[in-house]
């Protein structure tokens, strides 16, 4: 980085230290890199941040707000919006102006020191997502009702797709909760779309479940 | 011509108060750039470039970044090359990179606390050189051959990659550029999940001397062999995708069915510096990652293993196809004009657990 030249009284400006002063001075030029605007006037310059930009506002983000609370963009399953404590993501009138937090206090976590927010939902006779049935759940599992580990936890997969849980329940994971050494809490967001649902049944009770990005 | 050079050769500078001017280096440095919350500033020769900072961009699963690890007990390089991997999911479920500390090994998921006892878990890496021949050959004329080969992305050869090797019998000349000359290695990243398999196929003949002969086929299903954990990465040299036996492999008992389903998550190339002496990659070299999978991904095998082993299937020949040579009557068998060929190959779908990856 250039400095400046200091001078003393009696001092002659000579080229180089002239050269050095305008370098100095072109090296504090400030350059509009990703997510800043740049406004020069006059009397300054305006910097703007854009995070808009580079931070991807997928469907699904879920975002620590602070210690046991998470905010969940909107997203839709099978163009169904889901409800934090019977208010829509999106907002009480969907306008996007009063957004729910999950509220759910120390995280529960599994064996593993991971814990998961879900989207929680029924399926009716035919295995159809019963709208008012969709919400958002944090839990240690998501393939297990009780919080208990699933039989093939940590194990080899089977068949996969997501399991079902009993009473045609099934829960989508959205984000994997994880507890550093520090204590804090991070997240690892899972989907990046909104999502298209479909049962396998096995059984009267059981099945797979998929997701997969909904088209549109 | 220096701004400079023009002042002191046409101009008479007036003398300026060093106050003035120390006001001006005042007002200067109060202006210099400095970093706050959630910026990043970058000091180039046209200026400080203001961005928002690198953490607040969107990095996509499976991103792989290169580092080089000094490390002195490796001879002669003093270190390797390893990689790390943006968490990935498959499932929602944590994936893993094997990780050997003392040697044990572990497998890590790729979550893990970077701060924890197994710190990031890193894939260790092995190379292949894709500009060099894939090796030899024979031709139909048993002529010895040298084989083409496998090549790169063309963004390489702009950086002055060497040419790969066209083979011998390529109607293309070799290209002759001296400024290409930087060598490069490559090597892939892979995910795997253990599924199950079909561990035997049999076909049996019963009562091959009689009018009444039939032949049965019976599966056994074994269940998925035990990985590291669910689903895992691994560093390869050269990965080659694993192949699902034909129906005709099936019945003739040959069938070896693949107990992973893989997917190519990324390669991760090296270019060494121009003129490079030697042949491993060192700390010198520039690595540059192609990520084919940019989400998260779901896998699952088209059929559920059956609770139990499956039932053998029988057919009667009725002697029209005793000749005793077994591959003209697995073909028959599976010949779209045989009555059971359908049956049949229901039979062996049903046990045939290769999944799909999807993204989520």
């Amino acid at each position: 980085m250039w400095n400046f030249p200091e001078a003393h009284p009696g001092d002659d400006i000579t080229a180089e230290i002239w050269d050095t002063a305008r370098a100095a001075v072109m090296a504090m030029r400030l350059l509009q890199g990703e997510g800043i605007r740049l406004k020069w006037s006059a009397n300054g310059v305006t910097i703007s941040a854009s995070p808009d930009l580079v931070t991807f506002q997928n469907p699904f983000k879920c975002s620590l707000k602070s210690q046991g609370k998470a905010a969940i963009l909107t997203g839709l399953i099978n163009g169904q919006e889901p409800l934090i404590n019977g208010v829509y993501l999106s907002g009480p009138n969907r306008d996007g102006n009063q957004m729910p937090v999950l509220d759910f206090g120390d995280p529960l976590l599994g064996n593993n020191g991971a814990g998961y927010i879900a989207t929680q939902f029924q399926c009716d006779n035919n295995w159809v997502l019963i709208p008012k049935s969709l919400t958002i759940v944090q839990v240690p599992y998501y393939d297990s009702l009780n919080g208990t580990p699933p039989p093939n936890e940590g194990g080899a997969a089977t068949s996969g797709g997501i399991p079902g849980l009993p009473g045609r329940m099934v829960r989508c994971p959205l984000a994997m909760l994880r507890k550093l050494s520090s204590g804090q809490v991070i997240l690892f967001q899972i989907p990046y779309f909104n999502l298209a649902h479909k049962a396998d049944p096995r059984g009267n009770d059981q099945a797979r479940h998929f997701f997969w990005p909904a088209p549109g | 011509m220096a701004y400079s050079s023009l002042i002191s050769r046409t101009l008479r500078i007036p003398a300026i108060p060093a106050d003035e001017w120390n006001a001006l280096r005042a007002q200067h440095n109060r202006n210099i750039p400095r970093r706050g919350t959630g910026v990043t500033l970058r000091w180039t020769a046209d200026g400080v470039l203001v961005s928002l900072e690198v953490g607040q961009t969107f990095i996509h699963p499976w991103s792989i970044n290169a580092t080089w690890v000094w490390d002195n007990t490796i001879k002669p390089l003093g270190g390797q090359w390893v990689a790390s991997v943006t968490p990935g999911f498959v499932d929602g479920k944590d994936v893993t990179i094997n990780v050997t500390t003392k040697g044990v090994t572990t497998a890590v998921p790729l979550t893990e606390d970077p701060n924890g006892a197994n710190g990031t878990p890193q894939a260790i890496l092995s190379w292949r050189d894709p500009a060099a021949s894939a090796g030899d050959s024979t031709d139909s004329d048993g002529n010895l051959i040298t084989l083409p080969g496998e090549g790169y992305p063309a963004f390489f050869s702009t950086v002055g990659v060497e040419p790969a090797d066209p083979g011998s019998q390529s109607a293309m000349n070799p290209v002759n550029d001296p400024g290409r000359n930087r060598l490069i290695r490559a090597c892939d990243i892979v995910l795997l999940m253990a599924r199950p398999a079909t561990a035997q196929q049999t076909t049996t003949i019963l009562d091959a001397q009689t009018q009444s002969q039939s032949i049965q086929i019976s599966s056994l299903i074994q269940g998925p062999f035990i990985g590291p954990s669910r689903a895992w990465l691994e560093a390869e040299a050269k990965w080659t995708p694993p192949v699902d036996p034909s129906n005709a492999d099936a019945l003739l008992g040959t069938a070896v069915q693949p107990q992973t389903d893989e997917i190519l998550i990324a390669t991760l190339y090296l270019v060494s510096p121009a003129h490079f002496q030697g042949d491993a990659p060192d700390a010198s070299w520039t690595p540059y990652p192609q990520n084919f999978v940019f989400w998260n991904l779901n896998h699952a095998s088209a059929v559920v293993p059956p609770s139990a082993q499956p039932d053998p299937i029988t057919f009667p020949l009725g002697g029209v196809l005793a000749d005793g040579v077994t591959a003209g009557l697995i073909n028959s068998l599976l010949s779209t004009d045989n009555d059971e060929s359908s049956q049949i190959a229901a039979y062996l779908a049903a046990g045939n657990f290769s999944g799909q990856y999807w993204s989520t």
